[in-house]
């Protein structure tokens, strides 16, 4: 009898530790390799990062390559510089892409989008990517095609 | 006239007062004791493993029901692919430590308030007392700890099944992505923010209905009507105690979002 008190006792701990392993992995979804060694880092500035998060995806052609590891403010030409973490499937970016934050669906979150350039070099661990548009947001889209309909011209600013 | 209905009030508050001062002082001393381990697991088969039914059938239950009133919520706004995460975060956060500590409560608690009460009452912490046996020691310390530890790991086993139930009615029955159940669930569930915050709950709330159902036990008027007075004085306090601090941990915890 007490020994099956006790395989029972064992029993419910296991489950308990096996329990929180299960949220860890399938539910809250952390990956065992925090950070791979493969990983490399690019910097991009933006003059607005709109509602850009850290950990949003980086998307090339829709494909996820890398994720926002940061996003700080540059105190001298007060631009936003995004850190992006590049997957090692990005090995071979063009070094003269352009990157534009967009966002999955009227109300869905942002993210980076990078639209691949046509030189032989490609991104590295430390390179920037120079050309890179903000978000468009709702509102202004709004207002353009209000006054764009009023004035007859269907104007377009990148602001 | 008057002052005796001040005189009532004023007794009734330094009652409770010193009834507070006498439980803090008695689980100071539980928990800074020496406690046997296997009078500990013991207890735990008592409290914990005995209480896996139903934690299991709840949360079940629990996490199909959201699932079901979250899914023809969402398909109004189009947006079935948040289901996942729908359901993830309300029972991680909220619903898991508090049903959990809930259930615990009026199964384990009751079952220590009146155990502990039914030895006063037939003197048996008495004699333990007098053949020199710690009766906080063999009899209140095993059952606090036990209480203490079953309660994060069943609530973690609540928070689990329920998901998984979720999962079982939202995809398997009505239809939803399963893709996106996970896919969203996972990027929106962090396991700092939400998972521990949700063991932290669940370990304060075992502190405090095991606390409530050891002092009410062992402070229960040696009678019969006192063991029932104090085993739902166990269930009530510990319920709304469970409630409340949950609102205030919320408030920490989720407040700053």
């Amino acid at each position: 009898m007490r020994r099956w008190i006790e395989i029972s006792v064992g029993l419910l701990m296991l489950l308990g530790i096996l329990g929180i392993i299960v949220l860890a992995a399938q539910i809250s979804g952390v990956k065992l390799s925090a950070l791979n060694q493969k990983d490399f880092m690019v910097s991009a500035q933006f003059t607005s990062v709109g509602d850009l998060k850290v950990g949003a995806a980086v998307r090339v052609a829709g494909v996820l390559v890398g994720k926002v590891d940061n996003i700080h403010l540059d105190s001298e030409n007060y631009q936003a510089v995004v850190t992006l973490e590049l997957y090692p499937t990005a090995k071979k970016i063009p070094d003269d892409s352009s990157a534009s934050i967009r966002s999955a669906g009227i109300l869905g979150d942002n993210y980076v989008a990078i639209s691949p350039g046509y030189n032989e070099t490609y991104l590295h661990a430390g390179s920037e990517i120079e050309t890179t548009y903000p978000p468009v947001g709702l509102d202004t889209l709004i207002s353009n095609f209000i006054g764009g309909s009023s004035s007859g011209s269907a104007g377009h600013s990148s602001q | 006239m008057v002052l005796g209905s001040l005189q009532r009030l004023g007794a009734s508050g330094l009652l409770f007062c010193q009834r507070l001062g006498i439980s803090g002082l008695f689980l100071f001393r539980t928990i800074f004791g020496p406690v046997r381990f296997s009078l500990v697991v013991r207890q735990m088969y008592t409290a914990g493993v005995l209480s896996f039914l139903v934690i299991f059938v709840s949360g079940a239950f629990v996490g199909m029901v959201l699932s079901l009133q979250g899914y023809y919520t969402l398909s109004r706004f189009g947006a079935t692919e948040a289901l996942g995460e729908l359901v993830a975060l309300s029972v991680v956060r909220e619903l898991g430590p508090v049903v959990a500590a809930l259930l615990f409560a009026g199964r384990a608690g009751s079952a220590i308030a009146s155990e502990i009460g039914l030895m006063k009452a037939t003197d048996q912490l008495v004699c333990l007392d007098m053949i020199g046996v710690d009766s906080l020691r063999h009899v209140v310390a095993p059952r606090f700890w036990a209480g203490q530890i079953s309660l994060p790991l069943l609530a973690v086993i609540f928070d689990v099944i329920a998901v998984y139930g979720g999962y079982w009615v939202g995809v398997h029955w009505l239809g939803a992505d399963g893709g996106a159940f996970w896919g969203n669930m996972q990027s929106s569930v962090s396991f700092q923010a939400d998972i521990l915050n949700g063991l932290i709950k669940s370990a304060v709330f075992g502190t405090v209905v095991t606390w409530i159902a050891v002092f009410q036990g062992f402070s229960a008027a040696p009678t019969a009507e006192g063991i029932a007075l104090a085993t739902t004085r166990t269930v009530v306090y510990s319920s709304l105690a469970v409630l409340g601090i949950d609102f205030i941990l919320t408030a920490l915890m989720f407040g700053g979002i």
